[in-house]
């Protein structure tokens, strides 16, 4: 493997937990069929993604392009040796999910309470207590639960966000039992430096394997971020394929990272990841076909002309 | 732990009004392209690429370089290089008032034999003959090596060679450009490695395309082996001439919120950038291609983007 400048070498492998179907559609303003959602999980499964965040179990009343979550659960291909975890914002939810064929969860808490509280309305303490509850329930169900945390290198309402405080997070999350937690950069303002930091931190209190990064590109620095997360032995990355889901803090802005941007950038440094980027690039084109929308992927956008 | 040492300071080579506007379909008027740059050099930018001395049969949107050259509001902080392919050119140039001028050499034959109808080593010769006349006027050769990660023809390239050959005739500073944007952090760390066995790290910089988003990435890797001056667009000026409808030069802006957010000093002020692209971008009637200038534009919080 490629060591860079002397750190640590990089992974050999990683996996990319494709968020594209749940974070990305729910972020994206035009409303998609249950049968294309379906389309589209199917379709990155035969591109040979590990795991594919499938939907999202809140109430549709907060987000309508999730209402058809026990559709899309009984509708998608499900490809031996590929997850397809599901949002759960409390108990209700994680029941529900259940009870729709989902066998494995995912739970959202903040690094910044007043994002907590713009965001789900009550406080980060409040959200992991009723975390605690799907913890349990989980548990004695054996379900896998993966834990988020948000606003990891920045809050759009705090503005910075201390390194110390997203370790704290993360260890609650880590502690109660979730087998991975996943940083996510949620307006996408880190940048390397930052990153580095707060990895730093949050290493001392989780082991790194069971660290994730989920960066936006809203400021063009996912992939830079990205890089210098892998330099310190991160090996589970989150995307989106096309780029999908704007920035809901900066109108007309870009998100999600997009998934194929990269896939090109650990096949470039020979980084294994299971997904044929021709496939992926195919159930790109598909979304944004649907969407009706330009995809956000410079990879996409380079190979469909040269 | 996690950290190399970067640089302190990283030298901004701004490449907007040459590489950017020769690469853009609509033809910029003269006064359009004096302002930009009179704007540039109020942002702190120490290095602004002109305009460039070709014959204006090949390259149309610079067939005004004698009226931008004369016509912009020269910084006494700020450097105006000008592209001169072959001696006339240079000539020109000076004339014209130049005071640097830049060469561009391939790592490709058929790279060169395509963009400039020559080999690589007649290209070396005419570009001889640019450096020796300005040796002899005291004036300060910056040179480009294209195709560095990758040839959009000849696929892998060996950009060691060209850029020792052009540090050895004079180059003060050699730019290592990825012209189709397809190299990611593994191939920009061995391509380093290789040049940096020939040619001193300081006379080495590094002009990335964003073509596949992969500049960011590979400039953070060029300033983790010790490289301290980037090449870069406002507003990211400049498409692909090999994939069309992609992009192609990264953001300066872009370039400088990371830098700034990693604690390395620029000189530059961000916003003032920002305004310059606003501005190009209204002429152009193009949304600009700076992720930052995007968010920042209409982002309701409003962050501290300072140094």
């Amino acid at each position: 493997q490629v060591s860079l400048s002397g750190l640590k070498p990089l992974p050999e492998k990683v996996k990319i937990v494709e968020v594209g179907p749940r974070d990305g559609l729910q972020n994206e303003k035009t409303i998609v069929p249950a049968d294309v959602k379906i389309r589209l999980i199917d379709m990155l499964s035969e591109a040979g993604l590990p795991v594919i965040e499938a939907t999202s179990f809140v109430s549709p009343k907060w987000v309508p392009q999730m209402a058809d979550q026990e559709e899309v659960m009984r509708g998608i291909h499900r490809k031996p040796g590929v997850s397809y975890p599901v949002l759960t914002p409390n108990l209700k939810g994680y029941r529900a999910a259940v009870k729709a064929g989902a066998m494995e969860v995912a739970i959202f808490g903040a690094a910044s309470e007043l994002f907590s509280k713009r965001n789900i309305n009550c406080s980060v303490e409040e959200s992991l207590q009723r975390f605690e509850e799907v913890m349990s329930a989980a548990r004695e169900e054996k379900v896998p639960v993966r834990g988020y945390v948000s606003c990891v290198l920045g809050c759009p309402y705090e503005g910075s966000v201390s390194p110390s405080r997203v370790a704290e997070v993360a260890q609650r999350l880590y502690s109660m039992g979730c087998y991975e937690v996943s940083l996510g950069d949620t307006v996408g303002m880190g940048t390397p430096g930052g990153m580095a930091a707060m990895l730093e931190a949050v290493m001392r209190e989780v082991p790194v394997h069971a660290l994730a990064v989920h960066c936006h590109d809203t400021y063009g620095q996912a992939l830079a971020n990205i890089l210098v997360a892998l330099q310190n032995g991160v090996s589970v990355v989150d995307a989106s394929v096309a780029g999908l889901g704007g920035c809901p803090y900066a109108q007309g802005a870009s998100g999600n990272v997009a998934t194929e941007d990269v896939v090109y950038m650990l096949h470039g440094l020979s980084i294994h990841t299971g997904v044929d980027l021709p496939k992926l690039m195919d159930a790109g084109s598909y979304i944004c076909r649907s969407l009706n929308r330009r995809t956000s992927s410079k990879v996409a956008q380079a190979s469909c002309k040269l | 732990m996690g950290h190399s040492c970067f640089p302190d300071f990283v030298k901004i080579v701004e490449v907007g009004p040459r590489d950017g506007l020769q690469n853009e379909k609509e033809m910029v008027p003269t006064e359009i392209k004096i302002q930009l740059i009179d704007m540039l050099s109020q942002t702190g930018l120490s290095v602004i690429e002109a305009t460039s001395f070709v014959s204006s049969k090949w390259v149309v949107q610079m067939a005004d370089h004698n009226e931008v050259l004369t016509g912009i509001n020269k910084s006494p902080h700020v450097r105006y290089p000008v592209l001169t392919p072959n001696i006339q050119g240079f000539q020109a140039a000076v004339e014209a008032g130049a005071a640097e001028v830049a060469v561009f050499g391939s790592a490709s034959e058929t790279f060169s034999r395509k963009n400039i109808n020559c080999s690589v080593e007649e290209s070396m010769q005419r570009f001889e003959q640019v450096i020796c006349a300005a040796r002899q006027a005291c004036i300060p050769v910056r040179g480009y090596v294209s195709c560095a990660l990758g040839c959009p023809y000849e696929g892998q390239v060996h950009p060691a060679q060209v850029a020792k050959r052009l540090h050895e005739l004079g180059c003060y500073e050699v730019s290592l450009g990825d012209t189709t944007g397809m190299g990611t952090a593994g191939s920009m760390a061995a391509m380093l490695r290789a040049v940096m066995a020939e040619v001193p790290i300081h006379a080495l910089a590094v002009h990335c395309h964003d073509t596949y988003g992969q500049a960011l990435a590979n400039i953070l890797t060029a300033l983790q082996m010790g490289v301290s001056v980037v090449d870069s667009s406002v507003a990211g000026l400049g498409g692909c001439p090999y994939a069309e409808g992609a992009s192609g030069n990264v953001s300066t802006e872009d370039v400088v919120y990371m830098l700034h957010g990693l604690g390395i000093q620029t000189g530059v002020d961000l916003a003032k950038v920002i305004e310059a692209g606003d501005f190009i971008c209204r002429a152009l009637k193009r949304p600009t291609n700076s992720k930052v200038s995007q968010a920042t534009s209409r982002s309701q919080p409003s962050f501290n983007m300072c140094e």
